[in-house]
């Protein structure tokens, strides 16, 4: 330790303080964007490399290290000062260096401990960090170490070299490209010329062989560009003739002169809002006037990228443009309160008495125009664009998505260049702040479901910070007050406000309440959760036994299917594998149940027709069945097998009600039938059980993450929300699910007491289609409980099926109805055939 | 002098600078007014055009009344739906697997799957008895209002009619040589649709159910002179093409209206009632929709469905809306300038429906002559040689004019007449691509007729 000079020890700590401020916003940046990623892992991997995510630690501080240790020292002349020590010039540029080198190390550690976290994590993009050394450049881990390095002394060299810290850091841009571009056109002519295919382990080689001297060179340059920072300046030329004197060029008398003005102004110092425009735009006027034309370019650019023009070198240079007049407006932004003098000048102002809201709109009225002109341009190259018609563009977003995407960037910038006072730091973070502001606004609109004025006042927030804090700023006061405003807006207004009207959304969306919760908890207990699982009707296979042999087509002849009909009697268990347990619940199977629906039917007819005991049978056969079908669902714990039950009972209720059937009604299967429909107890009693063994079920398996979870009680189609953002579904389904649970229970409640079931039917229309149908269209309406046609035909043919659709409906007032004439009809007949007594 | 100066460039600059946000927020306003304009508009044609469009619904509605109805108390003997509820049992299903069982097969040749198909037309010969005694009963029932009301179901929503059913015993009947059979069948099948929808119905229903099974049955000699004479009073009336346009391009407005959220559209599908997103900024622009108006109004009064000239106008609709117009132009859409949700998607369906109408008329001309060729040989006991012979049978140049020159054409022999038209999608194609290949011959369809019963 005693070996490093005692000045070179104060340089070095000096240095290094200098970079903590630096190094601290990078971390919390990195947190920001590792936490984000975090969230939206499932969303985005794949599309956003999380590589990159690491990588931005020491690759900032490499590009922002120039402009820290030396641009800002320029800037606030302590390098004068130091100049004007008695040290030697190569050890400050020596300790700049070796700080800045041991800084980008701990960065590299710390992204290194960072990517073996995040494959350890199991990140689609970081499978293996030792494979991120044989990938192609842009991810190329190992590539990247050595270009950082050669940034770092690039952006020394470009923050001595030249005395504006802003434009030190734009030329540093260019210079960072110049190795691996001489590298690729080096690697594109010896392909050209050899014919050999892309290699890109050998293109990688060339660009890390190519960037190693240029490192070597940067550094010499920018030891050569420090020393002559240090020498004395040149004595100013002195006339020597009248002519050069009248080029303005001094002679020695020149400073003894009377000024040419003798009398003051009377109004010296003039406080006018065109003054203090006159004086943003003229305090950096270059770099507005570069910047503003970027901007311009790139709006027109991204006008015609929607051309349809992509894919090529034009379309590859419209992106670039519009790319660079992104940087340009965030760029805007960050001057509006950091660059060369801004915070004297604004303490110029403020020791003046000058309104901070004045200054506010005097720093903002300038770029502010330059975006309104941007977006008038843009909305005339796209008028223009699509005057030909629509077939010549793509889609291209409208001049208000743009202006709040402008909004937000110059908005992020300009309170990043408030809250971070050094031009290097503000200049590399505004973009990517930026850039994380604009991937929020979008989650928020598309996966949030924020309204739009959750989202104005993101968009508005960072203006109103500056506006309120402008008199701190102006003040160069830094207290835990100015801090606490901006972590407050951070916390409360961008991130914490969507996420409390996100919460406050799914909040107003219907639920029940704890002890509602635990009644139905209660009410599940007392059926307990035994039931056995339905099994589904199989049906009979005949290509078994190579019963039917195929022909050339690979279908049969209808002479060998014709025979098959012949040797059965087209009885159910013809065509049907029925489970023989009759306590064996059975599933609901749409199309089973209408072919049987039909094949009874077809029966039906014929015995109305001809009322022979064969007739009859065939018919019987195939009722027998359905009412065994009918009653096996009944016994399921399922909601879906429910409402295949009740559709057998409506198809009974219809058909026994029909005239030509009463000369029927003394037959046994009547008589099963008659007791399968007006059994309204026992299905209260079934639907009951379902609805809450449904509910237990759907709930034990979100528990123990079962697969069979996306189903509740057979319902399929009860998961999915049409147009609800994809962050609030998973706190809607379990509040569905339990509102249907409970209404359901509700509703069977209702019906027993003879109340109007509407208020619950309305409930469940609430739940499962609230702004997306009008209840008078949907399953849950009069309508359509009144209609006995198959749901395919009555309602939406794209609508899926909903469950209790049909109950309590009308025909279950028409079952009692005909089980109370058939009991009349019966007890008739009996009288009539008990002989008299005499 | 100096002061001046200076003043007049600090107006200069506050111009300069508040000149752009002063035009844009103007830009801004001046979009949404003409926007909430457009607004007022579409309400008032939406409005104009509902009672076309509910026409939809009430035909629906009276469809879905007639079929189900509230109690079971108001029942009929037998109703339609369970008639086609019989002819989807287990065992019709099986057609669906077997050899030859869509074929048409002439008396005396032999059809695989005939056995089948024969057991099952003899089972549901009840079922199609009580189907027609249900025609009768409903045409004596229908009040004179229902008939009088012009209103056009769309045929996705198909009523329950047991087409299946009917092609199958017509098969049974043509193999069988029961040609009264045949024709009665055909009569019943168009007069289900008729009395289940209505007359535009029934025209849509001949062409998808009808044509497919009496055309390939006019290739072999197996209808009388009677027969053919009671065929040509089937198929004449059914090509009422104008309707046809009509219903099929409102049916299009309806769904496009529903996928712009307007109430009154969704009624195809059912519903009464759509609850409108009407969350701006994200709602669809006014002047998109007023746009979309439009185009269908114009498709809708596009003269002579069925001629080359509709479909040329067809395309000119097409061309000046895609490539003359901004497909609703705003500053103020979200997310994007101009409105995706045009009828892009539906850009050939125009072209295409144009041309379908007009194949509907070419192929009902081939029917109507090929009927003719047949009368002539029941007539004269040979083919005709050249189209013009169907003079003596009643038809007129007209009859066999397809457009410009080209007419249908008789070639061949006695034996085997070939009646051929213009294959209208490849003639189009060919006059698309004829300035780079002139080569390409207009292709034709020909259908095959033999003389003999065989």
């Amino acid at each position: 330790m005693n070996a490093i000079p005692r000045e070179m020890r104060a340089f070095l700590w000096r240095d290094a303080r200098q970079l903590i401020p630096l190094v601290a916003m990078l971390v919390v940046v990195t947190t920001l964007i590792l936490t984000l990623w975090l969230f939206t892992d499932d969303n985005f991997d794949g599309y956003v490399p999380s590589v990159w995510i690491p990588l931005i630690l020491p690759t900032l501080l490499a590009a922002g290290c120039g402009a820290i240790l030396v641009g800002n020292e320029k800037e606030t002349r302590t390098l004068k000062w130091i100049a004007s020590l008695p040290v030697q010039p190569a050890r400050v540029f020596q300790s700049k260096l070796l700080v800045a080198t041991v800084a980008l190390i701990a960065m590299w550690l710390a992204a290194l401990l960072l990517l073996v976290g995040m494959s350890v994590a199991g990140s689609d993009s970081i499978r293996d960090v030792a494979s991120l050394t044989k990938t192609s450049i842009p991810w190329n881990v190992s590539f990247w170490v050595v270009h950082t390095i050669f940034i770092l002394v690039a952006g020394m060299y470009a923050a001595w070299r030249i005395e504006n810290a802003f434009g030190s850091l734009v030329a540093m841009i260019p210079i960072a490209g110049v190795p691996i571009s001489l590298a690729t056109i080096s690697y594109k002519c010896y392909l050209i010329a050899s014919g050999h295919y892309y290699d890109q382990e050998s293109a990688t080689a060339l660009a890390t062989l190519f960037t190693l001297p240029a490192i070597a060179l940067m550094v010499w340059l920018g030891y050569r560009a420090a020393i002559r920072f240090f020498a004395a300046d040149p004595p100013p030329r002195v006339a020597s003739s009248a002519n050069e004197s009248q080029q303005g060029l001094f002679s020695w008398i020149d400073p003894w002169k009377p000024p040419a003005s003798g009398i003051p102004s009377a109004k010296p110092f003039r406080i006018s809002l065109a003054t203090l425009l006159w004086q943003a735009f003229h305090q950096n006027r270059l770099a507005f006037i570069g910047l503003s034309a970027c901007v311009l370019l790139g709006m027109i650019c991204l006008a015609l990228t929607a051309t349809q023009r992509s894919y090529n070198l034009v379309g590859d240079s419209l992106n670039l443009f519009w790319v660079a007049g992104f940087f340009a407006l965030s760029w805007l932004g960050v001057l509006s309160f950091c660059g060369d003098g801004s915070a004297k000048s604004l303490k110029f102002l403020a020791d003046r008495g000058v309104s901070p809201s004045t200054v506010w709109l005097g720093r903002h009225l300038m770029p502010i125009a330059i975006v309104s002109a941007a977006l008038l341009v843009y909305g005339l190259s796209q008028r223009s664009i699509l005057a030909g018609g629509y077939l010549r563009a793509g889609p291209m977003f409208s001049m208000a998505v743009i202006t709040a995407v402008m909004l937000v960037i110059y908005g992020v910038s300009q309170w990043t260049s408030m809250m971070i006072r050094v031009l290097g730091g503000s200049v590399f973070l505004a973009p990517l702040l930026s850039v994380v502001c604009i991937g929020w606004l979008i989650a928020q609109w598309t996966w949030i479901g924020s309204p739009v004025w959750v989202m104005v006042i993101c968009i508005a927030l960072p203006y109103a910070v500056t506006l309120m804090l402008m008199k701190r700023h102006m003040d160069d006061r830094r207290d835990l007050r100015f801090w606490l405003i901006n972590f407050a807006a951070i916390a409360v207004g961008i991130v914490g406000l969507p996420i409390a009207q996100c919460a406050y959304q799914i909040s107003q969306f219907p639920t029940i309440s704890e002890s509602r919760r635990a009644e139905l908890q209660s009410m599940a207990m007392k059926f307990g959760t035994d039931s056995a699982s339905p099994f589904a009707i199989m049906r009979v296979d005949w290509n078994e036994n190579d019963y039917l042999s195929k022909t050339w087509d690979g279908k049969p002849t209808g002479q060998q299917i014709a025979k098959r009909l012949d040797a059965i009697q087209d009885r159910p268990q013809d065509w049907l594998e029925i489970p023989s347990r009759a306590s064996q619940p059975l599933q609901f199977d749409t199309s089973v149940l209408e072919a049987s629906i039909g094949s009874a039917e077809y029966y039906r007819l014929r015995m109305v027709d001809d009322p022979s005991e064969a007739a009859m049978e065939q018919f019987e056969a195939w009722c027998e069945f359905l009412i065994e079908y009918g009653q096996r669902m009944r016994l399921s714990s399922r909601l879906w097998d429910q409402d295949g039950a009740d559709e057998v009972a409506i198809w009974l209720t219809h058909t026994f009600a029909k005239t030509e059937m009463q000369q029927f009604w003394d037959r046994p299967t009547t008589r099963e039938a008659m007791q399968f429909i007006s059994a309204a107890d026992d299905r209260n009693e079934a639907r009951r059980r379902a609805v809450l063994e449904s509910w237990t079920e759907y709930h034990d398996n979100i528990e123990s993450d079962s697969p069979s979870r996306s189903d509740f009680g057979g319902y399929y189609s009860l998961l999915d929300f049409q147009s609800t953002p994809d962050f609030q579904r998973p706190y809607l389904v379990d509040r569905r699910m339990d509102v249907i649970a409970s209404v359901a229970i509700e509703m069977i409640d209702a019906a027993e007491n003879g109340a109007s079931t509407m208020p619950m039917r309305q409930l469940l229309h609430q739940v499962l289609f609230d702004n997306e149908l009008a209840f008078d269209s949907g399953p849950y309406s009069d309508r359509s409980a009144i209609s006995a046609m198959s749901p395919n035909f009555s309602g939406n043919p794209n609508q899926a099926r909903v469950p209790a659709v049909k109950w309590y409906g009308p025909w279950e007032q028409d079952a009692i109805t005909l089980y109370r004439s058939w009991q009349k009809a019966e007890s008739t007949q009996r009288q009539s055939t008990v002989p008299e007594v005499k | 002098m100096g002061r001046q100066a200076k003043r007049s460039t600090e107006k200069l600059y506050l111009i300069a600078v508040i000149l752009p946000p002063v035009l844009l927020v103007g830009s801004f306003i001046a979009d949404l007014s003409l926007r909430s304009r457009a607004k007022k508009e579409v309400i008032n044609q939406v409005e104009l055009l509902s009672p076309q469009v509910r026409g939809i619904s009430q035909s629906r509605d009276r469809l879905e009344e007639k079929l189900s109805p509230a109690t079971t108390a108001d029942f009929p003997t037998a109703d339609w739906y369970v008639i086609a509820r019989s002819g989807e049992r287990f065992s019709s299903a099986l057609v669906h697997d077997v050899t030859d069982a869509k074929e048409l097969v002439p008396p005396g040749q032999e059809w695989l799957a005939a056995p089948l198909i024969e057991k099952l037309v003899d089972q549901e010969r009840p079922l199609l008895d009580r189907l027609s005694q249900l025609i009768d009963d409903e045409a004596a029932s229908q009040s004179n209002q229902d008939r009088q009301t012009d209103v056009r179901l769309p045929l996705s929503i198909l009523p329950p009619v047991p087409t299946d059913m009917l092609r199958r015993a017509f098969q049974v009947a043509y193999h069988r040589g029961e040609m009264d059979r045949c024709l009665k069948l055909l009569e019943l099948m168009l007069a289900a649709y008729g009395q289940l929808g209505n007359p535009q119905i029934a025209a849509s229903a001949a062409r998808h159910f009808v044509y497919p099974l009496l055309k390939p049955s006019l290739q072999y000699n197996v209808w009388n002179a009677d027969q053919l004479a009671k065929l040509r009073e089937i198929a004449e009336p059914l090509a009422d093409v104008r309707s046809n346009w009509i219903a099929t391009m409102e049916s299009m407005l309806a769904r496009k209206l529903d996928t712009l959220s307007l109430d009154g559209s969704s009624l195809i599908d059912g519903s009464s009632a759509v609850a409108t997103n009407d969350q701006a900024p994200f709602e669809t622009d006014p002047r998109h929709i007023l746009q979309v108006l439009d185009f269908y109004e114009s498709m809708i009064a596009a003269k002579n469905p069925g001629t080359m000239q509709h479909i040329d106008r067809v395309r000119e609709i097409d061309n000046d809306y895609y490539n003359h117009q901004l497909p609703g132009f705003s500053l103020t859409s979200m997310p994007f300038a101009v409105a995706l949700d045009s009828p892009v998607g539906q850009r050939l369906v125009g072209a295409y429906r144009a041309t379908d109408s007009f194949e509907s008329v070419i192929q009902h001309k081939l029917i109507i002559a090929a009927i003719a060729v047949r009368q002539y040989q029941a007539k004269t006991g040979d083919m005709p040689t050249q189209i013009s012979d169907l003079r003596k049978v009643g038809l007129t140049s007209e009859d066999w004019r397809l457009f410009g020159s080209e007419t249908l054409l008789i070639e061949g022999s006695n034996e085997l007449l070939k009646l051929s038209t213009i294959h209208l999608k490849g003639w189009l194609m060919k006059q698309r691509n004829e300035a780079t290949n002139s080569s390409i011959v207009v292709p034709r369809t020909t259908l095959e007729m033999w003389s003999g019963a065989e």
